[in-house]
């Protein structure tokens, strides 16, 4: 008789439903008697009973029902360990049970005891098969460990599950047994044990993607229990596109958020806003969290292969843990982690070539001549400014393309080395990449390298050590692109309203400046010889404990942060070959430095349907920085460039220091009950040095609730939704983004040389102490719905928010009269209301074809609601090009609105006594006359259009077909308006570009046989021109195809070194579908919120072709 | 469980109690400043850099288009000018509104001086020089501000007041004059050391210049609005004539040759100077935009900006002055085979403009040179001429201040010798004839002619020609005489205070509703 495991039956009773249970309840309670009264019974039953069993391959489970109907016997077993399905044949008469028995359990691992009446099934263990200890790591397809992975030994109850680090012991497994990996959201994988001890497995995911662990700022939540607004990027979403830059990363693949180039320069500004910018002078960067650090710059020098997956915390809910930063969204990401027990060796590179993707029509330097004599005659002149033969020689040239000039092909390389690998405890990867980009527009360039490295050791069972450090180095070189102004850092515009029959050297070989067109030096001088150059150094490191504590559920992790960046700036103004009549150059070097301390502590325990977490937080931040400039005027020889300032007269010199700090304390609570209600709130206080005593501490709390409707009944009933929950969050975030020192009062420098040449130190009180100010604050609603369809082959989010911001940090005007200027208050309020919509879908997948698809659209409106009482506030500076400020806020209009007149085209003939009203001819332009008082004049003027977009969308599509992998992603921007000055300056005369440089200004000029145009005539002295105005307002609307790639995955036998070989081919910016006429509907030289929307020379984006190769050993 | 995790970061993070103090480290706070001789010199300094700031751009001084010596071109950014060249008056001109925050800036930084110099640990001449900057600064931008808006509110102390209600003009003149002679009482003849003084004369206003600019405040309350008359014009001329009979002693005297007076290198610390503005141009944001301002676009460097009025050019007699002031050849941008430029007059129909040009503020001594040498044959060179210079802006300069003497005596009791003397002395520099025995309305029309021409165009003077025709209230009258082919005056100027005060700027409207009104 054999031995009978009790307690492996007793172990599985949770498991089951409730009759099972029952039963099980009921052989328990047997099975204790017969082990404590250890009492043997007579079998004198089943001695003595004999039966006809006959079946032809019917099920064992039938069999055995058949013998309980047909006698006393009675079966105990558990039929997840039997199996009891199997189909068998028995043949027996007049036979005694054993022997029936026997015959039905034939070859099948089971077997059974006989008490009296009650026969017990259990299955057997082989005597001779070797049991042993396997060990493994579990990962994701990015190499990621995968912590809390059931591993179960098949058809037992024995299970472990896997540590923080993916890793996992499991013993006595028997040789022929088979492992199970399952993990929600993951698709469950067997493997035969065989001769192996060491057994890593990678998991995919499964098309059920709502189950992945997502990051929540101070810990990680499994999607299904999340009950804020998120937006995950995984790296399987960007992977199969040559992204140079972090911030690229989400355009398009994340919902909520809008990202945009605001040049197509290799170092120029990106925009990243979440839900719309809530703050007029108080900032709208997201706050950036890296592996749990706050740094921005961490963020933008990481190389795109090291994210493992990026995070965006949209609501309320999600982003009150961030307090006082969180208010415009908060981007977190994850960074690609060693692999334990797995070397790996990553070589890839990416070589690309970029291209103007669209030009100008620009008049020949004949065709402009010919028109430059045409208009002096017209204008009464009696001798031509070119003669017949320069215009010959014009036509042979071809004069001078400016546009040509400007624009060159430009190749980027990219390479990268990754090393990743581990033992039992510890695992590391170290990283070094190398960029050396060319921009398209000549002279500017941009080299970037990279190094980072990522240990993690298992030192004790309770303690885990990781440490990270990231340094880089990068030198940006003419990558200017402030680009409002017709001014010498606009060398686009300029260059755009060059006359082309100007030469670029005179005969001494000097620069020529325009003397017909433009009032600006040479541009193409400027880009090539000028020098504006960014030098970039910066370190990062952090160190983590994580200590499990002696009370069960209970970790504590202390975190330390420190960066380090210095930047460089260096100028040179030069004026050798006579490009600017003087020289200077000047240095300024800014040291930063970030200290950041995090202590987290946490409780994570289930009580039978109930499921608690809370996490206690205290952190500390510091920042400093330490600046230092120098200028020096008319240089002795430039051949020294910036580096020798000496040569030079001084200019100008400074230093400075400032410091901000915050202390932060932060409790949350996340409880669920019945995996059915989920409920979570956090509180935030923060503390800023910016304020000033009392007001240094605000309170930021949130609350959350969802409910998986999915679980109910009457929902699951229909067998429509595969998953579906509802959330509902309302907190309140804060702004705290102004400078250190602001609320002082302190003096300001105002230097002044008396007429020499050096400067008087100048101090006086231009600024006034605010003492009552405090932060600005967010108070945020978010409605949210999760639902999956098909299997989950069909996932959708749909959010929707409104977000008032209130007690802005506002610069109120100060009048005039008493010295102008601003002060900040707690004044105002601004509203984003809109709707996030994420679609995820999974049209194909077989086994060779594979097609997955996500889209994306965000709507967001933007409202200034109040600014303290004032209607309207211009801000910025005046646009010289246009002569008044165009930027505007307005109380009812989006934040970015544009000012201006009404254009209604231009005077036909027969208008032409209306026209006179005004002292203007036909062919004059015509603009709205809001005060009918018959004068054009900023009476006239109003909100005419508006920088930002309404809608924003991204479609990602990922085709696999065999080893070819395809990647189609199209992204696209509604609502915007684009004022382009760049299309006026070159169509029409105006005061620095006096003259007309394109084919349209020409070509569609007004005339009486063309009236219906819109380039008034040149000839006409009442033409009254006004750029500003809805006469280049154009729509910015657009979609485009941003990336398209193929990549081909060589196949390897398994023997090989190589575990992967991949070679790619892409095409970025293939193609854009817009009305808008200038260069890039996208870029506009401008990051800001409040002045934004013109385009004048902006630094267009690149079309790019990239090869890239991939090969891991 | 909550107590012992509380207690746990307690006891690992005892933050220090002055973390979240802010560490103003290099800074300056106004608790702690005049504590020191120096705090009272900076302060005086940051005052004179925005005070420079008002005439840097020629443009800025926009009043000066009302005038009928200046013209623009109504296109492009030229089109803020021409407005009031047309007396098209718009409240959101952004030059109007930069002329009247930066005055008001100025006056806040005189008051930050006035409200806290006696602060200062320094013997009381050594506050007195600087204060009594400080008051001159303040009467010299308030004379600006009510000359040009009319009832202005005043303003004395730093806090801001949204509410400040606009005073009757007399009630801004009382400021103002109370302001000039403390000033006058306080500061000395001469500074004697730099930065006050440089190259022989008072880079900062001296006593000179705070009587010159008492006296300019009396003959003005003498005309329109407040026309208090005779009694004014002799307070005003008994002032000029404290500065005229001590000449020496202030150090003041007439450029001999006037075409000195148009070149950098001798202009800008002429002796001529009574009161000036210094700019620099290696120092940023102390530049003089000029030189391009004025130039004709055929140069190549000209922006066209300002242009003489074409009625004011044939008025102005020939003579050393007017080629010294006026260019009438234009650059066509070309040479003739010889190597030398070929010009067009003026006037040439193939011109873009059809007009003259000033150079008063053009010649860097330098880069750029114009001659046209007795036989008529005109040389030019341009070497790269910055839109940049250093030049000096003159707000009061010794040749005015002689014929404003001459004006108040001639609106006054009557021209007397003096009178003569000072009108001949300038009037003999530009090489004109000596006038003697006019009648009394001919020597009214000549002083009046003689002061518009010689302080046309742009040169920063406090008591220039649009001030001129306000107070004479002949502002209106030029619709009478302008030549036609000028840009169109508005029909429906008169002598109202709507043409002859300006509008208060959008801005501030926008911020003070009631300033709307």
């Amino acid at each position: 008789m054999k031995k009978i495991n009790y307690l492996l039956i007793s172990k599985t009773i949770e498991k089951y439903r409730k009759t099972k249970a029952y039963k099980i309840m009921r052989i328990l309670l047997i099975f204790m008697m017969i082990g404590i009264l250890n009492v043997n019974a007579i079998n004198s039953y089943s001695q003595n009973t004999h039966m006809d069993v006959r079946f032809k391959n019917t099920s064992i489970k039938r069999i055995l029902k058949f013998i309980e109907d047909k006698s006393e016997f009675y079966f105990i077993y558990d039929a997840s360990v039997i199996n009891v399905d199997k189909k068998v044949s028995v043949n027996m008469q007049n036979k005694l049970i054993p022997e029936i028995l026997d015959q039905i359990f034939n070859g099948v691992n089971v077997e059974y005891k006989i008490t009296d009446r009650q026969i017990a099934l259990t299955k057997a263990l082989n005597a001779v098969q070797q049991i042993k200890s396997i060990t493994g790591i579990v990962t994701d397809k990015d190499g990621s460990p995968i912590p809390g992975v059931t591993v179960m030994i098949k058809g037992t109850n024995k299970g472990v599950i896997t540590d923080s680090n993916g890793a996992y012991t499991i013993n006595d497994v028997p040789d022929d047994a088979t492992l199970v990996f399952s993990f929600i959201g993951m698709k469950t994988q067997e493997i035969m044990v065989g001769k192996q001890s060491v057994i890593n497995v990678t998991m995919e995911f499964d098309i059920i993607s709502l189950d992945e662990v997502v990051s929540i700022g101070y810990g990680t939540v499994k999607k299904s229990d999340m009950t804020g607004s998120i937006s995950a990027v995984r790296s399987k979403d960007f992977s199969e596109a040559p992204i140079q830059r972090m911030e690229e990363v989400l355009q398009g693949r994340a919902s909520g958020v809008t990202v945009t180039n605001s040049s197509g320069s290799p170092a120029g500004n990106i925009r990243i806003r979440i839900r719309g910018a809530n703050s007029i002078n108080g900032g709208n960067e997201p706050l950036y969290v890296i592996d749990g650090v706050t740094d921005s710059y961490l963020f933008k020098s990481l190389d795109v292969n090291d994210i493992a997956s990026i995070e965006v915390l949209k609501d309320a809910s999600a982003t009150a843990i961030y307090g006082s930063r969180g208010a415009n969204g908060v981007i977190l990401v994850t960074t690609k982690k060693g692999k334990k027990k797995e070397f790996n060796l990553t070589f890839e590179t990416q070589q690309s070539f970029a291209t103007i993707a669209k030009q100008y029509d620009m008049l020949s330097a004949a065709e402009y001549a010919g028109f430059y004599n045409e208009y002096r005659r017209k204008l009464g002149s009696d001798h031509d400014y070119f003669s017949d033969e320069e215009i010959a020689e014009f036509k042979k040239t071809g004069g001078t393309d400016w546009q040509d000039l400007m624009f060159d092909n430009a190749y980027t390389q990219n390479y990268k080395l990754s090393v990743s690998g581990g033992s039992d405890r510890i695992n590391y990867i170290v990283s070094g990449n190398i960029r050396s980009a060319d921009g398209i527009l000549v002279g500017s360039e941009y080299d970037r390298y990279n190094i980072r490295s990522n240990i993690n050791a298992d030192t004790f069972d309770w303690l885990n050590i990781n440490f990270s450090v990231n340094g880089s180095y990068s030198k940006a070189n003419n990558n200017s692109d402030n680009q409002n102004n017709y001014g010498h850092n606009n060398t686009i515009a300029t260059a755009l309203t060059y006359s082309p029959t100007n030469p670029l050297f005179d005969s001494n070989g000097n620069w020529v400046a325009d003397n017909i067109s433009s009032v600006l030096d040479n541009p193409y001088g400027v880009r090539i010889q000028d020098k504006n150059d960014q030098e970039s150094k910066y370190f990062a490191s952090t160190l983590k404990f994580d200590f499990k504590l002696p009370v069960k559920g209970l970790t504590f992790s202390i975190l330390g942060f420190a960066s380090y960046r210095n930047t460089n700036n260096y100028v040179l103004y030069s004026s050798e070959k006579k490009l600017h009549p003087n020289n200077y150059a000047g240095n300024w070097n800014n040291q930063y430095s970030n200290l950041q301390n995090t202590n987290i502590l946490t409780y994570d325990r289930t009580f039978g349907k109930h499921k608690l977490t809370a996490t206690a937080v205290a952190e500390y931040n510091k920042y400093q920085t330490y600046s230092l400039y120098l200028t020096a005027n008319n240089l002795l020889t430039e051949s020294v460039e910036y580096w020798n300032l000496g040569i030079g007269s001084v200019g100008s010199f400074g230093n400075g220091y400032s410091k901000s700090t915050l202390s932060s304390y932060v409790g949350r609570l996340a409880y669920q009950f019945n995996n059915k209600y989920l409920l979570s709130a956090t509180i935030r206080r923060d503390g800023s040095s910016k304020f000033q005593d009392n007001n240094k501490w605000g309170n930021f709390p949130s609350a959350s609730v969802a409910w998986r409707v999915s679980e109910e009944p009457f929902i699951s009933n229909l067998n429509v939704f595969d998953q579906m929950k509802l959330r509902v969050s309302y907190g309140v975030t804060g702004n705290q983004a102004i400078g250190a020192y602001s609320t002082l009062g302190l003096l300001h420098r105002s230097n002044y040389g008396w007429g020499s040449a050096s400067n008087y130190p100048g101090y006086w009180a231009q600024n006034l102490p605010t003492p009552d100010l405090t932060w600005e604050k967010t108070y945020q609603y978010d409605i949210g719905l999760d639902m999956g369809f098909f299997n989950n082959r069909l996932r959708a989010t749909v959010d929707f928010y409104q977000k008032d911001t209130k007690d802005l940090l506002l610069r109120k005007a100060i009048p005039y009269y008493n010295g102008g200027g601003s002060v900040y208050k707690n004044l105002g309020h601004v509203k984003n209301r809109g709707y996030d919509i994420n679609l995820g879908f999974d049209p194909v997948q077989t086994k060779n074809v594979k097609w997955s698809s996500n889209f994306n659209i965000s709507y967001s409106k933007n409202e200034v609601i109040d600014m303290g009482g004032d209607e309207r506030l211009f801000v910025g500076a005046r646009n010289n090009t246009i002569g008044f400020q165009p930027y505007v806020l307005e109380v009812g209009k989006p934040m970015g609105s544009l000012w201006g007149y009404t254009w209604l085209g231009l005077w036909k003939t027969d208008e032409a006594t209306e026209a006179a009203k005004y002292g203007q001819h036909p062919g004059d332009n015509h603009f709205l006359d809001i005060n009918n008082d018959n004068i054009i004049n900023s009476d006239d003027q109003s909100v005419i259009g508006k920088a930002f977009p309404d809608y924003t969308l991204g479609w990602n599509n990922t085709v696999s077909i065999k080893n070819f992998d395809f990647n189609l992603f199209f992204q696209g921007s509604f609502g915007a308006d684009r004022l382009n000055l760049t299309r006026y300056t070159m169509s029409e005369a105006t005061s620095d570009a006096k003259f007309i440089t394109s084919k349209e200004g020409y070509y569609n000029m007004w005339t009486p046989d063309n009236q219906e145009t819109n380039i008034p005539n040149i000839y006409s002295v009442t033409i009254n021109t006004q750029g500003g105005s809805t006469q280049y307002l154009e729509s910015a609307n657009y979609v485009r195809l941003k990336n398209f790639s193929v990549a081909y995955n060589i196949p390897f036998k398994n023997t090989s070194q190589i575990s992967n070989f991949r070679i790619s081919c892409s095409a970025q910016n293939v193609f854009t579908i817009t009305n808008y006429s200038g260069y890039d509907p996208e870029v506009t030289g401008s990051v800001s919120d409040i002045l934004n929307g013109i385009e004048f020379g902006a630094y267009p984006l690149a079309r790019t072709f990239t090869l890239g190769l991939q090969l891991t050993f | 469980m909550k107590k012992y995790s509380l207690i746990f970061l307690a006891f690992l993070f005892v933050a220090c109690s002055d973390f979240l103090e802010e560490d103003p480290r290099g800074k300056l706070s106004p608790d702690n400043f005049f504590q020191s001789k120096n705090d009272l010199d900076m302060a005086i300094t940051a005052m004179y850099y925005y005070s420079i700031q008002l005439n840097q751009q020629p443009g800025r001084m926009i009043y000066t288009y009302c005038a009928d010596d200046v013209t623009s071109q109504n296109a492009g950014n030229k089109t803020r000018w021409a407005e009031f060249d047309m007396f098209n008056f718009n409240s959101g001109n952004s030059e109007m509104g930069n002329w009247y925050a930066y005055l008001w800036r100025t006056v806040k930084a005189a008051n930050f001086v006035i409200n806290n110099a006696e602060r200062t640990p320094a013997s009381e001449e050594y506050i007195n020089e600087r204060l009594g900057q400080a008051y001159l600064m303040r009467a010299y931008c308030y004379f600006h501000l009510v000359r040009i808006w009319g009832k202005i509110p005043i303003i004395t102390t730093l806090e801001p007041d949204y509410d400040a209600p606009r005073e009757d003009v007399a009630k801004v003149y009382e400021l103002i004059e109370s302001d000039c002679k403390q000033a006058e009482k306080m500061l000395p003849i001469n500074f004697d050391s730099e930065p006050f003084s440089r190259n022989g004369i008072n880079v900062a206003g001296a006593k000179g210049a705070a009587k010159a600019l008492l006296a300019s405040v009396y003959m003005t309350e003498a005309g329109w609005p407040l026309k208090k008359g005779t009694e004014y014009y002799e307070k005003a001329a008994s002032k000029f004539k404290e500065i005229i009979d001590n000449e020496s002693e202030y150090g003041y005297s007439l450029e001999p040759n006037i075409i000195d007076l148009t070149i950098e290198t001798t202009a800008n610390y002429s002796k001529e100077i009574v009161w000036g503005e210094f700019h620099n141009v290696d120092l940023s944001n102390q530049h003089f935009m000029g030189p391009r301002f004025e130039l004709p676009e055929e140069t190549g460097l000209g922006w066209c900006d300002l242009m003489p009025e074409l009625e004011f050019f044939r008025s102005m007699p020939d003579g050393s002055r007017k080629d010294a002031f006026i260019l009438q050849y234009v650059f066509t941008g070309k040479y003739n085979d010889d190597g030398t430029p070929i010009m067009l007059k003026w006037d040439d129909p193939a011109t873009n403009q059809k007009h003259p040009y000033f150079r008063k503020n053009v010649d860097d001594g330098a880069t750029w040179d114009y001659n046209i040498d007795s036989d008529g044959k005109v040389t030019y060179t341009n070497g790269g001429l910055s839109w940049k210079s250093s030049r000096t802006k003159f707000l009061f300069r010794y040749a005015d201040i002689l014929l404003m003497y001459a004006e108040a005596k001639a609106f006054g009791n009557g021209a007397d010798a003096l009178a003569y003397t000072c009108i001949n002395r300038v009037r003999t520099r530009a090489g004109l004839n000596e006038l003697s025995g006019l009648s009394a309305e001919a020597f009214k029309k000549a002083v009046l002619d003689e002061r518009r021409w010689e302080t046309c165009g742009m040169e920063g003077s406090i008591m220039g020609r649009f001030f001129t025709m306000q107070r004479h209230e002949i502002l209106h009258k030029q619709k009478e005489y302008r030549d036609p082919n000028e840009l169109p005056l508005n029909p429906g100027l008169t002598l109202s205070e709507d043409f002859y005060y300006f509008p208060i700027p959008d801005r501030e409207v926008l911020i003070v509703p009631s300033y709307g009104d």
